[in-house]
């Protein structure tokens, strides 16, 4: 194998074709983004996060609990990540929430996402969501029939999908 | 002086174990069994005014010391030394480091003549400090019965003595902070003032129980007197006849029933069927032509009634043999099926086996349950009989509601709250969290049972083969002749979903037409009953709508509004054909029905069932509807809708005096020892310490309109849920003279009751129609005279019976109102 010829580091050619790389490489990236915000706006997925992206809210002692997918993109695995009483979803990111419950039957409702739908034990239910704009709507794990009991108030939080994986990588840390 | 104390409270717990009935009941976990005298009974509860003229009662107390007297101020005997001895008392307590905690409260049984005014004039002039010594006055009847009957103190006319013919005890009673009476103690002795010091002082040191209602505002809500001074205001400009009052007579009416829930309702809370509560039927069980009634309860027994006229009952439930205390009872309905002339009784329960009680005509009855083929176990609720196959034998239609419970038995905890309860260790089925999902689970289906009577107390479960098997959440169902065939069709309710209803067959099946004749129903109903409401000769069709009103928590401004319903169809599946509130269906023709509820004004809020009957007498059916929660949710009121010449309904119940309901509007619920205490983890514990009443909202559950008092005007009995019932009297006839005509019905050999038959008054060019169903309440059915208010009419100029079966027979001129009609079928 014969091999490829070298420049010498610090000669100007080289320095051109450096600059010219990282121009490309950025326009490249630029233009990645670009089109990932508009793949996020037409409700297409982040590229990296799993599509579709599945979250599980589970209603247990009138609170909600949260799983998301950890690293490996997949519900269900070890490295989940596990949350309480807000759900986290990615801007803009077609997110399938999986409901359960463990103990009552609730409902969850966020009417300015137009969300509603109940958790039941032993049955599953599920909604889903592309929010378009970051914000943060008020959550209840409302019993159903049993809206006087007290229920720990959570939150839905849409946020920009760097955002939500790094709040993630957070919630895992130790 | 220690030991002599010491002695004293020996010899008063001594005392006051002698004059008790019940040992200190068990406590439950956590709880610090009472150190001092022991517990005897319950106080019992009570409104009345004070000195000063304004309300005190029971509610006022809790949480102190007190002690009780009766009196009366022309009282020559016992009662000056009564009062001498309080007067010592009260010095001695103003010098008690906790005399705040303590109070006296004397009870006038001369309250004709001792008003406030007089009271007032007898405290001052005995030196009564009447922030914590009260004197109580209100209707002398009631208050002789508070005294025998709550206090277990004689009270009453004492004709030996001409100048006060006023007989009553001279005990003082003590009653603890929870409201428990914890001794009785003579005021004649010298020492009785010592006596009484000794029995206070380890009561006092017992830790002051917080009093938490849940929500705050049920102990007094806000929003009641704004409520009712609109509906005042509104009601100057009715015509409708409105200018009478209900009363409660409970004390009077010798009705001690108290139901008791199962803790699922309470410490235990879930959003589960349990609180659904329990029904009344009532029946003339002894045949001496008087009503008698049955009141259902979950925990304890259930207790029968025995009319003694005028409105005055006694207990008979031991003797009758139909106290069920073994099984969590659900509904009681009467009916005669062996048509021997008396009404035999089924009772159904949850999961601890329905039973069926053969009456011997004297009020004595034999549990035929294995013999009938009426032995189910499971979550029944009502049972309907009807004779589905015009055969004249009475046929029953059980309805069943789903599993909502889990084979988990769970003790019922007795704490203060349940003290004077019937004594007992009892169990229920733990209930399933997610009950209100159950309809989503086929495995939770029930299907509903109807039982084809084969005569001789004999029945076949003929579900299948008619094609009636029922798997709706139901707990109630009625009778109904949709299409005006003359076979008495199905109705049955679902408080999950869809209402369905069956057309009989002429007997050889049923048929759904549910969405056919009904497009859309109300979701989450509990209650119906058919019956003419605009006085076109059509019956109409009126559904309660209790469920969908449990999807949010709103005002009284909007409690006449149908629910803002925003559950997910995933939970509804009703595919956007409900009513989210009560419905009304006027008949337009056979199969036909216009639902009207909106422009009727027939919503009311988180209503159980309804009674019917003409209240004010004038020829139109007005509505009775129980409604309200309890734990953990506010106040809801029983609903009256004065009926408006069938034009629509008058909300009428601060009006006739059905609210606020007479009494305390919250009762105390169940005990937490909060704190230190095993109930520390309680949800309702969070931020408190010690010991810890829950108070809740008090509401009814089912109801019956009958002439209670046999005055002629139609009063109103309740099943209540976890305290007493509703005893509420009419004053109508007392405030006018009034003309109505009750009508009897007596089948021949066959349907004895002449259920299904319907019944047309003709009196001036007025024609009133009614159909004898049974139908009542939620969960409740009687077996009463039929009533038509004739208005102005004092002739009825002809009666019509259409008896199920086809036959119509015709009594031309009966004659004068006022009376009751025994009409026995024509041969």
């Amino acid at each position: 194998m014969r091999a490829l010829p070298t420049l010498p580091a610090h000669s100007p050619f080289a320095a051109a074709l450096r600059a010219r790389t990282v121009v490309s490489f950025g326009l490249v990236l630029l233009g990645l983004t670009a089109l990932g915000l508009l793949q996020a706006q037409a409700g297409q997925t982040d590229p990296a996060l799993p599509d579709p992206y599945v979250v599980q809210v589970t209603g247990a002692a009138h609170g909600w609990l949260v799983r998301y997918p950890g690293a490996d993109g997949v519900l269900g695995t070890a490295d989940d990540v596990n949350g309480e009483r807000d759900l986290r979803v990615p801007m803009g990111v077609t997110t399938r929430v999986v409901l359960h419950s463990r103990d009552f039957v609730y409902v969850l409702q966020v009417p300015e996402l137009a969300l509603n739908q109940i958790a039941v034990p032993a049955l599953e239910f599920d909604l889903t969501l592309t929010a378009a704009a970051e914000g943060t709507y008020p959550m209840a794990a409302a019993e159903l029939c049993g809206f006087a009991r007290g229920t720990r108030q959570g939150h839905v939080i849409v946020e920009p999908s760097a955002q939500h994986r790094r709040a993630l990588r957070q919630m895992r840390a130790p | 002086m220690r030991r002599l104390a010491g002695l004293l409270f020996v010899l008063a717990a001594v005392l006051a174990a002698g004059c008790g009935d019940k040992p200190t009941p068990p406590q439950p976990p956590g709880v610090t069994p009472p150190t001092g005298p022991p517990v005897l009974a319950r106080a019992p509860t009570f409104q009345l005014t004070d000195q000063d003229g304004a309300p005190f009662g029971t509610t006022d107390l809790l949480g102190e010391v007190w002690i009780a007297n009766f009196m009366f101020t022309r009282c020559g005997a016992t009662c000056p030394i009564q009062t001498a001895r309080l007067s010592v008392l009260q010095g001695q307590l103003a010098q008690h480091p906790r005399r705040g905690d303590i109070r006296i409260v004397s009870i006038s049984v001369d309250s004709d003549y001792d008003t406030p005014e007089v009271l007032a004039a007898y405290a001052s002039a005995h030196g009564a400090s009447t922030d914590r010594w009260r004197f109580l006055t209100g209707v002398r009847r009631d208050i002789w019965l508070l005294s025998t009957e709550g206090f277990r103190l004689p009270a009453g006319p004492d004709p030996s003595n001409e100048a006060m013919p006023i007989g009553h005890s001279s005990r003082l009673v003590v009653v603890d902070r929870r409201g428990r009476i914890r001794a009785f103690v003579d005021s004649q002795p010298a020492d009785s003032v010592d006596q009484v010091m000794a029995v206070l002082e380890p009561l006092v040191a017992e830790p002051t129980p917080a009093r938490v209602a849940k929500p705050p505002e049920v102990l007094d809500p806000p929003w009641l007197p704004q409520r009712a001074a609109v509906q005042v205001e509104k009601a100057a400009a009715w015509s409708v006849e409105h200018g009478f009052q209900f009363r409660d007579a409970r004390y009077a009416s010798g009705i001690r029933f108290r139901h008791r829930m199962v803790d699922d309702a309470g410490r235990n809370y879930k959003a589960v069927h349990y609180d659904h509560g329990n029904g009344l039927a009532a029946a003339d069980v002894d045949g001496d032509g008087l009503l008698d009634l049955y009141f259902c309860n979950q925990v304890g027994s259930n207790r029968l009634y025995r009319g003694l006229g005028g409105g005055r009952f006694e207990d008979i439930t031991k003797e009758a043999g139909v106290a069920v205390s073994d099984a969590i009872g659900v509904s009681a309905s009467f009916a005669d099926t062996d048509n021997d002339g008396d009404p035999d009784l089924y009772v159904t329960t949850v999961r601890g086996g329905n039973r069926f009680f053969v009456n011997d005509g004297k009020g004595r009855f034999t549990d035929a349950t294995a013999s009938s083929g009426l032995a189910y176990s499971g979550h029944s609720s009502a049972a309907v009989f009807f004779d589905f196959n015009r055969d004249g034998r009475l046929d029953l239609f059980v309805c069943n509601v789903g599993t909502y419970t889990s084979d988990r038995r769970l003790p019922v905890v007795d704490d203060s709250t349940t003290a004077g309860s019937e004594a007992g260790s009892y169990e229920y089925f733990e209930g399933l969290g997610d009950g209100f999902s159950g309809h989503l689970k086929t495995e939770r289906d029930e299907v509903s049972r109807l039982y084809r009577n084969l005569g001789e107390n004999r029945f076949q479960d003929v579900t299948a083969p008619m094609f009636i098997g029922d798997v709706s959440w139901t707990g109630a169902a009625t009778p109904i002749d949709g299409n005006d065939d003359g076979w008495p069709d199905l109705y049955v309710l679902d408080m999950q979903g869809h209402d369905e209803y069956y057309e009989n067959q002429k007997g050889a099946s049923f048929r759904k037409l549910s969405r056919e004749v009904f497009p859309r129903t109300p979701w989450g109903t509990m209650g119906a009953k058919v019956f003419d409401q605009d006085g076109d000769g059509l019956l109409d069709l009126y559904v309660t709508d209790m469920h969908s009103d449990m999807c949010e928590t709103v005002s009284w401004l909007e409690e006449k509004d149908k629910s803002n319903m925003r559950w997910p169809e995933t939970i509804l599946r009703s595919e956007g054909k409900s009513i989210y509130g009560n419905a009304l269906y006027r008949k337009a023709g056979p199969g036909r029905y216009d639902e009207v509820s909106d422009k009727v004004g027939a919503e009311t809020f988180w209503p159980w069932g309804l009674s019917v009957g003409d209240l004010n007498a004038d020829g139109h059916l007005d509505v009775f509807v129980t409604g309200g929660m309890s734990y953990p949710f506010r106040y809801g009121i029983n609903s009256v809708l004065l009926n408006d010449a069938g034009r629509g309904f008058l909300d009428a119940e601060f009006v006739l005096g059905v609210e606020p309901r007479s009494g305390p509007l919250a009762t105390p619920w169940f005990d937490l020892a909060c704190g230190e205490g095993t109930d520390a983890e309680h949800g309702d514990c969070k931020g408190r310490d010690g010991p810890t009443v829950m108070w809740s909202a008090a509401s009814s559950r089912s109801s019956l309109i009958v002439d209670l008092d046999d005055d002629g005007d139609l009063d109103i009995v309740t099943n209540d849920f976890n305290t007493e019932p509703l005893v509420l009297l009419s004053d109508l006839a007392d405030k006018k003279p009034i003309h109505w005509l009750k009508v009897v019905l007596r089948g021949k050999e066959a349907n004895r009751d002449g259920l299904g038959a319907i019944v047309k008054v003709y009196a001036g060019d007025q024609v009133f129609v009614q159909v004898h169903d049974g139908q009542t309440g939620y969960l409740s059915q009687g077996l009463v005279p039929l009533y038509f208010g004739l208005g102005a009419h004092t002739q009825v100029k002809r009666v019509e019976v259409q008896w199920l079966g086809g036959s119509t027979q015709v009594l031309d001129e009966p004659g004068a109102s006022n009376r009751t009609l025994v009409i026995h079928q024509a041969p």
